[in-house]
């Protein structure tokens, strides 16, 4: 054999062996993150009015008809604290004005936004929104109000499967809860057992899922969770309950958030009633900075949250480095940042 | 002969490289997962995951089935996109509570406060909101935030905050009788804030 054609095989074997190292290092993360999926805003509201709401989805569903926004998207639409009124009516405060809207205005907002996302996207027949009802841990949290929540939801549901004829909103609109359970909004014993039974009397009287997008304040690395919550309140409320999905906080510039997350799927993975978490994606807060000033630490844009965690769980953490088991690995759907809707 | 052995060595040491280099690399691509390798299921489908328990799989089996039942003619869209009723009629925004609200929300940065609860009244079109809780840096450290928003507008006019004069505590309100507030730090101090005056005044 020529020497020739003995050096041009070695050429060719060192180009393949190089090509899929080079491969399997871009699949195993070592390389770069696949790029982000669009992102989406989620909103922190005080309007109920359905001209507002119809308008607010109708503009996104333009967006999505544009392609400035995902096919496959999520929203969250916040609207604060659940609480009972003084005719004995649920409802949620709002954040900012400390409005009570009652349950029925509530389903009435979303079933708005859903009408408007549909009518947005036009000629459009498969995009898909999931416009999820939100509320937090810093009010009344109860089983009742997890039921409460999760009937609203069933309510939207059937609202949007309601109409129009032939391809009702249902074929591109679901709605879902969603709960910003914060160890910092409700401290103390029973805090964790009360956002426990809220988590449970959602999945035991409702039909649909709800997502966490909550935080995780404390949390491993950095330390023990704040206050007397542990981890396993916090993977109960995130994935422990039947109907249950992180869709969790990554605000922190320096990725801590994301390797909280991380630790807490990990845990799960040894120790959690369901394993490793399936996560829905991320959520930022960057268009609330901009509006009420942050910490400059923690002013994230949604393709920076949702890299620092899929970096977090399928590569290795920007914070410590820490490499992720192959158990908790997740492609994360989707990416959202939350902002004031006044 | 030595320097065509020590060739000889170089070539099998890179072909050792190189054989490693593949098989790490197959290994890799083999334990990677990334968006849409469908181990796992989703709410809404087609990322990838770790799989999902039973129970939460009937839940999407159940939502999938609900979906599955309900008409799917796409060109009946066109129709209803051509015949929109377009929003609805506008309606009026349902007013702020007045009095005491006993939830730690506020709408201010993350990190900044631990807000314990709020007092608020909508005098005029002002709405007057006082935020009691600490600085969380430093828990020690009572403070008030009072921000003032126009309404119905729901703008913001005015935020500023106000920290306790001796280091006491988280702050709850407890009364506003008037202009003045009484509030009530975590080690049972109590404090007034002069709401017309925006400084604690003497108990």
């Amino acid at each position: 054999m020529c020497k020739a054609t003995r050096r041009g095989r070695l050429r060719r074997f060192a180009a393949v062996a190089a090509a899929t190292a080079l491969a399997g290092l871009w699949a195993h993360g070592a390389l770069a993150a696949p790029s982000p999926p669009k992102w989406t805003p989620s909103r922190y509201m005080d309007p109920v009015s359905t001209t507002t709401l119809y308008n607010l989805g109708y503009d996104l569903g333009v967006a999505v008809y544009n392609h400035n926004r995902p096919q496959d998207a999520v929203v969250v639409l916040d609207y604060g604290a659940q609480s009972v009124n003084s005719s004995g009516q649920w409802g949620a405060i709002s954040i900012h004005s400390g409005a009570f809207h009652t349950m029925a205005q509530l389903r009435a907002a979303v079933e708005a936004f859903g009408r408007g996302y549909y009518y947005g996207t036009g000629s459009d027949t498969t995009a898909q929104l999931t416009v999820e009802l939100g509320t937090n841990n810093s009010g009344r949290v109860s089983g009742t109000g997890g039921q409460v929540w999760a009937n609203a939801v069933d309510a939207i549901n059937s609202y949007f499967a309601s109409g129009p004829s032939g391809f009702p909103y249902s074929r591109q609109v679901t709605a879902a809860g969603a709960n910003d359970f914060e160890p910092g909004f409700c401290k103390y014993n029973p805090c964790p057992d009360q956002a426990r039974t809220w988590a449970n009397y959602f999945s035991a009287y409702g039909n649909w899922w709800y997502d966490n997008y909550g935080s995780c304040d404390g949390c491993p690395p950095v330390g023990s969770v704040n206050y007397d919550w542990t981890v396993s309140d916090i993977y109960y409320v995130s994935y422990g309950a039947d109907a249950a999905f992180p869709l969790p906080e990554i605000y922190a510039n320096n990725g801590v958030n994301a390797a909280e997350w991380e630790r807490i799927s990990e845990w799960g993975l040894s120790n959690g009633r369901y394993g490793a978490m399936n996560f829905d994606g991320s959520m930022t807060q960057s268009g609330a900075c901009g509006q009420v000033g942050c910490n400059s630490e923690l002013d994230n844009g949604p393709d920076q949250g949702w890299t620092q965690l899929w970096n977090a769980l399928n590569y290795r953490a920007d914070y410590d480095g820490h490499v992720p088991p192959t158990g908790v690995h997740d492609g994360l759907e989707w990416s959202t940042d939350i902002r004031y809707t006044y | 002969m030595r320097t065509h052995m020590r060739k000889q060595s170089r070539r099998r040491l890179l072909a050792g490289l190189l054989v490693a280099a593949l098989a790490a690399g197959i290994a890799a691509i083999a334990s990677a997962q990334g968006p849409g390798d469908g181990s796992g299921g989703h709410p809404a489908g087609g990322v990838a995951g770790p799989p999902l328990p039973p129970q939460k799989q009937a839940i999407l089996d159940r939502i999938a089935q609900f979906k599955a039942a309900l008409p799917n003619d796409p060109a009946a869209k066109a129709a209803a996109v051509a015949n929109n009723p377009g929003p609805p009629a506008a309606t009026a925004e349902t007013p702020p509570l007045n009095g005491i609200l006993d939830t730690s929300q506020a709408p201010f940065a993350p990190g900044r406060y631990l807000i314990e609860n709020r007092w608020q009244e909508l005098r005029g079109a002002t709405l007057h909101q006082l935020y009691a809780g600490a600085d969380a840096s430093d828990p020690s450290q009572g403070l008030v935030v009072e921000q003032l928003i126009l309404w119905p507008d729901d703008r913001d006019l005015t935020v500023a905050e106000f920290r306790t004069p001796v280091k006491a505590g988280a702050l709850k309100v407890t009364s506003v009788e008037g202009h003045l507030a009484t509030l009530t730090s975590a080690n049972g101090i109590q404090f007034v804030f002069d709401l017309a005056a925006n400084r604690f005044v003497s108990p």
